[in-house]
């Protein structure tokens, strides 16, 4: 019998064989790819389910630093949110793929192969016992989702291929994986353990400078300086934006930042040294920094980037500040954000698909000719602002009830004045799309295929659901806390 | 010890950086070679020094105990060597007649030119 | 396993050189092409078998010492194999047995029949030079041994003149500075031995240790590291390297880089950590530290002089310039972990970088050649080739899941232990370096679309291309299961810093 979360890591990978096993029938590759995004979303849910396991070992380098897995609320959300929309995201792709590509688009196979790698990192990411085998996914992660990002071969393409790998590998390897040996010779241990592990080995001078290095050799989560490998990461297709860079790969960066602040350096250690302090001040900066970008971008996704930048450095921001409710309203946010960016990046492809069209300018009076896809945008946005009845009030709550208690007012403010400044960035885009009216030389199109448009409506309706219903997710984060 | 008693040590040094020098400033290959020999030739000049003793006979054994005897390991060990230059030497001019049969040339400088002619049509 | 052997346990080490030896010889009786190959195999086969059984043999009884002839040591010829030299031959044997496999089709192309002549001869002598040197306990016999090798080798790259007659200025460089280092050698032991009147390894070293001229020592060490430093291609004495590597058949290229090298380094760790005195272990003073500045150079230079060249097989050799950086650094740093990490290294890096430019041998059987401009959209021509080349360009920069991570895991940690976190800085910045030009790679393979829509997909040789996935292949199973292989390389580690300290 294979431990669930195994499981949960073979099966993605099975899903990367099957589409050079399959190449000659679409149809059949389609369907067994879906099959396979709904066995794992099932593996985890049994997961969840069965709550805490045991430890299991894949493979060991000596016998205290091994490659292990070891499940935990934190990586429960994180793998239940993947492995949610990756089912969401591949019923999107298809419909995408096809729209854009044509039915056989070239390096079919790669994309399909690459995207369910992807997964197997998230996965890996999520379930990882210690900080090797979180590293051993983390770069799996970035090199899975290079062929991703460098999909049309194009020179800009190409460009973006090289600042994403770039950014990423320079940073990991720089700083991410030199605080990991530095933590290993000073502990003698990478096991995460809750509450950290590295109270009582290290100077508080040593502490502060392992915060630095981790987070920012954890580029994924974008923080500034090292955010410009994500709005360069637009040039890939859609479906990747959507699931990837703005649910799995920089949920992974987030997470990351997350688990070392509450699994290896430890709230206490967190809250006392000034290196937490200084990233903390980053990630405000990074939050209005970008929200202030995002005002001037008039690419749809690029806009859209911007704005996961900023929506991750919340994430940072309460990792760092460390107080329990900052905590769980960071842990929170990597779902609830999740479930709203999606579906805004959803309805960006599907106007793209249905139209070609990629410019906000060009959007006047769209949602008279896509209602549906529109209304899910409109539903995204608002849950993204954190406006009730939407999910994404819950942690953006809980970060502010935060940073109340741990008297920032200052991080509050960001909180506060980068909400305003969202408004300002993606309220227009609706107002546009249902108020203005349309130009007259406008060539006529419908809405996106339904392919497209099921999957931003269940993520739309998500986001509604968990505002009333927040059930699981806000169970897990509370016991992250 | 005199300078003079040192005479054996200075004559290896000397020897080495002439052929030392052949190696660097010459520019065809044979005289290259050559210098290489006569590096090597004023190493087993310095083994063949080490083993040597004032007076004393060639090591092999005489009636007389009280007979001295030079080393003899060291001029076991540079029979050896002198095998191993050889063998360079061998191979050594070997590979020179290949590149005068695909250049047409032994001097280091046209060889180079050559290189890089053949190269620069091509980029 | 291997337990038929038992009776000839005692006579391993011997065996080690004497089944290449004999198949030396014997090749030009058995015949050329296929039949020489075959008996070449299968002289590969037994050596790597015998190599195999005493590296297991060591593991029980620990260091083996065999009195040629009967006569005991220091007086007559000692051969001395402890675990690291058996780590080391088992790789060389390994290596050269699979490139063996590999040569059959790269040799039959390029080098012409009539001279193919001697060529399995020669190879044969140059793997028997390389297993000599590892296993033999006597420092003149190691100059002979060295020089063996060294001379079957220039034969072997000028070799290459058919394909490239560059190779034949490549060789005879090669050859004028490797004489000169080999020369320094020889004035090294020739110094040790005017100090301490032997030549016996271990007998050097305790006699070295009742004390005697520092001067001469010194001297001594200084001819010998800069004579191994040319042997082993340490910056800056590296420059005949690069073009040896490239211009040879690419049989030989992958032949050198997995153990020529390698055996070079291990010479430097056997000469400074077994043979002279250390201060509990450590190099001191200007030793280590000339030792870690040309390793810095070595990571450096080699890296980023590796994303400019014009070609595959320039790239890989400047490639190993710079792992050859990283070995040294453990090697020169001294501490256990980071010594760990060398060792590690040497039988990662070999065959990683042998499966590499086994690699670049099939793009030459197929394509004539492997500059840049031909290797557009490769990834689509010969898939299973540019995978094997990405996987091990992953291996090269120290990706988690490939072997390299494994061993710059345990340098780095040596490195911050030994209070060295600036030199541990380098090497990642090596690692990021080293990310650029297998990028550079991956791009034209896979970004660049095939000038010529005819040619896809080119057919692949599978006599060539599974051993190449053999080798890559097991340098992926390392990086993700290599406890019994780190705990080897711990022992050895031990023993040599332990015989020091």
């Amino acid at each position: 019998m294979i431990p669930l979360e195994v499981l949960a890591l073979i099966l993605p990978a099975v899903g990367a064989l099957l589409p050079w096993l399959f190449r000659r029938d679409p149809k059949l590759q389609a369907a067994s790819t879906l099959i396979i995004t709904v066995l794992l979303l099932i593996t985890v849910i049994q997961l969840v389910l069965a709550g805490e396991t045991s430890r299991i070992t894949l493979g060991s380098i000596t016998p205290t630093l091994e490659f292990a897995l070891q499940v935990d609320s934190l990586g429960l959300l994180f793998a239940l949110v993947a492995s949610g929309l990756w089912i969401l995201n591949s019923i999107y792709s298809l419909g995408y793929m096809h729209g854009v590509y044509g039915p056989r688009f070239e390096g079919e196979q790669r994309y399909w192969s690459c995207f369910s790698l992807a997964i197997v990192a998230a996965i890996g990411i999520a379930f990882s016992a210690n900080l090797l085998t979180l590293f051993l996914f983390y770069e799996l992660m970035t090199f899975s989702t290079w062929p991703l990002v460098t999909h049309s071969r194009s020179d800009e393409a190409k460009r973006s291929g090289r600042i994403y790998l770039g950014i990423l590998l320079g940073s990991s390897t720089l700083f991410l994986l030199s605080a990991i040996i530095w933590t290993w010779v000073l502990t003698g241990t990478l096991e995460f353990e809750a509450g950290g592990f590295l109270a009582g080995s290290a100077t508080s001078g040593q502490v502060s400078i392992l915060i630095l290095l981790f987070c920012f050799g954890s580029a994924k989560c974008a923080i500034f300086p090292l955010h410009q490998w994500l709005p360069n990461a637009m040039v890939a297709p859609t479906p990747v934006s959507a699931l990837l860079h703005a649910v799995a790969v920089v949920k992974a960066g987030v997470f990351t930042v997350l688990k070392i602040s509450t699994s290896v350096i430890g709230a206490d250690l967190m809250m006392s040294s000034w290196g937490a302090e200084v990233v903390a001040w980053t990630a405000a900066a990074t939050i209005l920094f970008a929200s202030l970008v995002a005002l001037t971008r008039q690419q749809l996704k690029a806009r859209l980037a911007y704005s996961t930048i900023g929506q991750l450095n919340y994430i940072v921001l309460g990792a760092v500040v460390a107080f329990p409710a900052a905590i769980e309203g960071a842990a929170l946010h990597i779902a609830m954000h999740a479930f709203g960016k999606i579906t805004l990046f959803f309805a960006a492809g599907a106007i793209f698909v249905a139209s070609g069209k990629t410019r906000i300018d060009q959007l006047a009076g769209i949602g008279k000719r896509m209602p549906w896809t529109m209304s899910a945008f409109l539903i995204g946005t608002l849950s993204v602002l954190g406006l009730p009845p939407l999910c994404g009030m819950w942690s953006k709550w809980l970060l502010a009830e935060g940073m109340i208690a741990a008297h920032q007012w200052a991080f509050l403010g960001a909180l506060i004045v980068s909400s305003l400044l969202s408004i300002a960035y993606l309220i227009p885009i609706s107002v546009q799309a249902f108020f203005a009216s349309e130009p007259d030389d406008a060539s006529p199109h419908g809405e996106a295929p339904w392919a497209c448009r099921i999957p931003l409506l269940i993520s739309a309706a998500a986001c509604l659901l968990l505002f009333w219903w927040p059930g699981i997710f806000a169970q897990l984060a509370g016991m992250v806390r | 010890m005199s300078i003079l008693g040192l005479f054996n040590h200075w004559a290896f040094v000397i020897i080495m950086m002439l052929g030392l020098y052949a190696i660097i400033a010459r520019n065809n290959m044979i005289k290259k070679i050559l210098g290489l020999a006569l590096f090597q030739t004023g190493i087993f000049l310095m083994y063949i020094t080490l083993g040597f003793k004032e007076g004393a006979a060639s090591p092999i054994l005489q009636h007389d105990p009280s007979t001295s005897y030079t080393n003899p390991l060291p001029q076991v060990l540079i029979l050896t060597a002198i095998v191993v230059s050889l063998s360079t030497m061998a191979v050594a001019l070997a590979i020179v007649i290949g590149i005068r049969e695909e250049y047409d040339s032994i001097e280091a400088d046209e060889v180079a030119h050559l290189d890089r002619q053949q190269r620069e049509p091509g980029c | 396993m291997l337990s038929f052997l038992s009776p000839w346990a005692p006579h391993f080490p011997i065996l080690l050189v004497l089944l290449p030896l004999l198949g030396a010889v014997l090749s030009p009786l058995i015949g050329r092409g296929d039949r020489g190959w075959a008996w070449a195999v299968m002289t590969m086969g037994a050596t790597t078998v015998v190599a195999m059984a005493l590296l297991l043999r060591i593991r029980e009884v620990g260091a083996v010492s065999y009195p040629l002839g009967g006569w005991q040591a220091p007086f007559g010829i000692e051969l001395y194999v402890d675990l690291l030299s058996a780590m080391i031959a088992l790789v060389v044997a390994a290596v050269g047995w699979v490139v063996t496999i590999y040569a059959r089709a790269s040799i039959r192309v390029e080098i012409p029949g009539d001279r193919l002549g001697a060529f399995w001869a020669v190879w044969l002598l140059a793997i028997t030079g390389l297993l000599g040197i590892l296993i033999s306990g006597d420092a003149f016999n190691v100059y002979v041994l060295l020089e063996i090798s060294s001379l079957t080798i220039y034969g072997l790259i000028a070799m290459g003149r058919s394909r490239d007659r560059k190779a034949l200025v490549s060789a005879f460089n090669y050859l004028i500075l490797g004489s000169i280092g080999a020369a320094f050698i020889l004035i090294a032991i020739g110094l040790l031995y005017a100090q301490t009147g032997t030549l016996n390894m271990a007998d050097l070293r305790s006699r070295l240790l009742e004390g005697g001229s520092e001067a001469t020592v010194n001297t001594a060490r200084a001819f010998l590291l800069a004579g191994l430093g040319l042997k082993m291609a340490l910056f800056p004495l590296h420059f005949w390297m690069p073009a040896a590597y490239s211009t040879a058949p690419s049989a030989v290229a992958g032949l050198l880089s997995a153990t020529a090298t390698k055996v070079g380094i291990y010479m430097a760790m056997r000469f400074l950590y077994s043979v002279f005195p250390t201060d509990q272990g450590a190099l001191t003073g200007a030793n280590a530290w000339v030792l870690c500045a040309c390793a810095g150079g070595a990571i450096l230079f080699g890296s980023a002089s590796a994303a400019r060249q014009p070609s595959l097989s320039l790239l890989l050799a400047y490639s190993s310039v710079a792992q050859v950086g990283y070995i040294v650094l453990g090697l020169a740093v001294g501490q256990i972990d980071a010594m760990t990490g060398s060792i590690l290294h040497i039988v990662f890096h070999a065959l990683m970088k042998g499966g590499l430019f086994l690699c670049a041998g099939i793009i030459i059987y197929r394509l004539g050649g492997n500059e840049f401009h031909r290797l557009a959209g490769l990834g689509r021509r010969m898939p299973w080739t540019s995978a094997a080349i990405v996987v091990g360009g992953l291996g090269m920069i120290g990706i988690p899941g490939t072997a390299g991570f494994i061993s710059k895991l345990h340098l780095l940690k040596g490195l911050f232990v030994a209070g060295q976190p600036l030199l541990a800085m380098l090497v990642l910045v090596g690692s990021v370096l080293a990310a650029v030009y297998t990028w550079r790679f991956v791009e034209v393979a896979y970004l660049k679309p095939v000038a010529d829509e005819d040619s896809v997909p080119v057919d692949e040789p599978p006599g060539m291309l599974w051993p190449v996935w053999l080798l890559i292949g097991s340098s992926v199973l390392f990086g993700l299961h290599p406890a019994p292989v780190v705990k080897l390389a711990t022992e050895a580690a031990q023993a040599l810093l332990g015989a020091a300290g």
